[in-house]
């Protein structure tokens, strides 16, 4: 990052002639900036395209009028409506902690972003502990989730909350031993680091490195960063059939799209991880180089993006007691045997 | 210029943190406002750079031991019962007594201990580093923390279904 900023303040450059403070200050700004369209642009597509996806699931069309082509206008128009509403407070509401919740909730999703890797050099900050980072980073939007359910002061939220408290940190170690696999067969923590030890076509890959065990890695992620993000059929803080909304449900306007916002891009967030850890991220399948990194990096992330949204209109939603047992009695011990064969064959073979 | 500033700000937010919790007479406020301070406290690991254990503060303390302490307390929490202020004076005297004997305990290490080489030693602790000190030189202290920890968690699961059975 340093050395990245002095190349810009050289004569000749972008930034010729701007002192180091200054130039370091415009680009944080500027990949705050960078985050920030990311994560507004991914919420309005990805809004538009679940509703789509469960439109023709179900045999329907989904929005069709507004902008004319399959309503693509529909997300901005949804957008600036709730830009435009009143955010209520209700009147017993903790009112610090109510207007706190939302800020931490999307501001864990939008710090999660900074280790990304999206080119060769496409990254806001390469940290040598990315993926502990991450996964910090993630584990507080439940913190959020928990003030959001307690400040609304009402049954549906509070339940709402407990229920994502306890989910969360449940998956939290299944998810963890299923990114170690991965980690091994990289041998580094920085997701730079890891994309680029899978150079060189798909079969290099650490979704093949360990046999089995790193594929299997790979399916307990998946399903576990589900529950993480709160995602069907793990929807449970927020059932909208028993809890209204569960933990939002007392949010109104720009309030309640922060939390929208920060759920999208969570999906986002975590089928980003999920591409990095075990299918190459920018890494073109074939080992070529002729589509530039970002575009297949984008294509694997939406992927697995629509296959969260087909679990979401394929499975009904798991009961609590399923849910514990999901997560502690099957996920976990496939996670442990996994760490271990993982070990093993990597070692051995 | 800027390190101090955060330093301060760090400290402070920490501090703040840490008073709430003892002030606020609501459980939950009070919890909130540990995990303010253990956050606050990671930005510091950060700014000794450390930031394998600035990580590890916040996925333990604020991602998880924070989370299942407000889990519980709003558990068993009953409504309009914030429970009432320890004025008994025996009581209130032995808390005294015993905070005052922690903090003399951690002044003492604090005033006592080489900072400058402990801030050297933080500098090159990489995730690399803590592993081979953990799994080599510190391996049967590691171990014996681990059974420990496995013997708490089997006593506290045959206390519970005790609890269940009678």
């Amino acid at each position: 990052m340093r050395e990245y900023i002095l190349t810009l303040t050289e004569p000749g450059q972008l930034l010729s002639g701007v002192s180091f403070g200054l130039a370091s200050l415009l680009v944080m700004v500027a990949s705050c900036a960078a985050v920030l369209g990311v994560i507004a642009l991914n919420g309005m597509f990805l809004v538009w395209w679940e509703r789509k996806v469960s439109a023709h699931m179900q045999a329907r069309l989904g929005p069709m009028t507004t902008g004319y082509w399959h309503g693509w206008l529909q997300s901005i128009a949804d957008g600036i409506k709730l830009l435009l509403k009143e955010t209520i407070v209700p009147l017993l509401v903790d009112k610090p902690l109510f207007m706190l919740a939302p800020v931490v909730i999307f501001g864990s999703a939008f710090m999660a972003f900074v280790p990304i890797p999206w080119g060769e050099h496409l990254i806001v900050a390469d940290l040598n502990i990315g993926v502990l980072y991450i996964t910090a980073i993630t584990s507080l939007s439940v913190i959020g989730v928990v003030m959001a359910g307690w400040a609304s002061n009402n049954k549906w939220s509070l339940y709402g909350g407990m229920r994502s408290a306890a989910q969360i940190v449940s998956y939290e170690i299944p998810v963890g031993l299923a990114m170690v696999p991965a980690l091994m067969a990289s041998g580094t923590l920085s997701m730079q680091g890891i994309v680029e030890s899978q150079a060189g076509g798909f079969w290099h890959w650490n979704l093949f490195a360990g046999g089995p065990f790193t594929l299997i890695a790979f399916v307990v992620f998946f399903i576990a960063s589900l529950a993480e993000v709160n995602r069907a059929p793990f929807d449970l803080p927020e059932a909208e059939s028993e809890l209204v909304s569960g933990f939002h449900t007392e949010y109104s306007g720009m309030c309640f799209a922060f939390f929208f916002l920060a759920e999208y891009s969570e999906m986002f967030v975590v089928s980003a991880i999920a591409s990095v850890l075990y299918l190459g991220g920018w890494q073109c399948p074939l080992g070529l180089s002729l589509i530039p990194g970002p575009l297949l990096f984008l294509a694997k992330i939406l992927f697995l993006v629509f296959i969260q949204l087909w679990f979401r209109w394929t499975f009904p939603r798991l009961r609590v007691d399923q849910l514990m047992h999901l997560a502690w009695k099957v996920l976990t011990p496939i996670g442990f045997v996994n760490v271990f064969g993982a070990a093993l064959w990597l070692v051995l073979i | 210029m800027v390190p101090q500033l955060l330093f301060l700000l760090l400290s402070v937010i920490a501090l703040l943190g840490a008073g709430m919790l003892l002030l606020r007479r609501d459980p939950i406020d009070g919890a909130l406002a540990l995990v303010m301070t253990m956050v606050a406290l990671a930005g510091l690991y950060l700014q000794l750079v450390a930031p394998v254990i600035a990580a590890l503060q916040v996925i333990v303390y604020a991602g998880a031991i924070m989370v299942l302490f407000l889990f519980v307390t709003m558990f068993v929490r009953r409504s309009e019962e914030h429970g009432p202020l320890h004025r008994n004076r025996p009581v209130f005297g032995v808390a005294l007594l015993v905070a005052a004997l922690l903090f003399g305990l951690l002044a003492n290490v604090a005033l006592r201990a080489d900072l400058s080489s402990a801030a050297a030693a933080g500098s090159s602790a990489d995730l690399r580093a803590i592993a081979e000190q953990i799994f080599s030189a510190d391996l049967f202290p590691f171990e014996l923390v681990s059974v420990l920890l496995l013997v708490a968690m089997v006593g506290v699961v045959v206390l519970a279904r005790r609890g269940e059975e009678s």
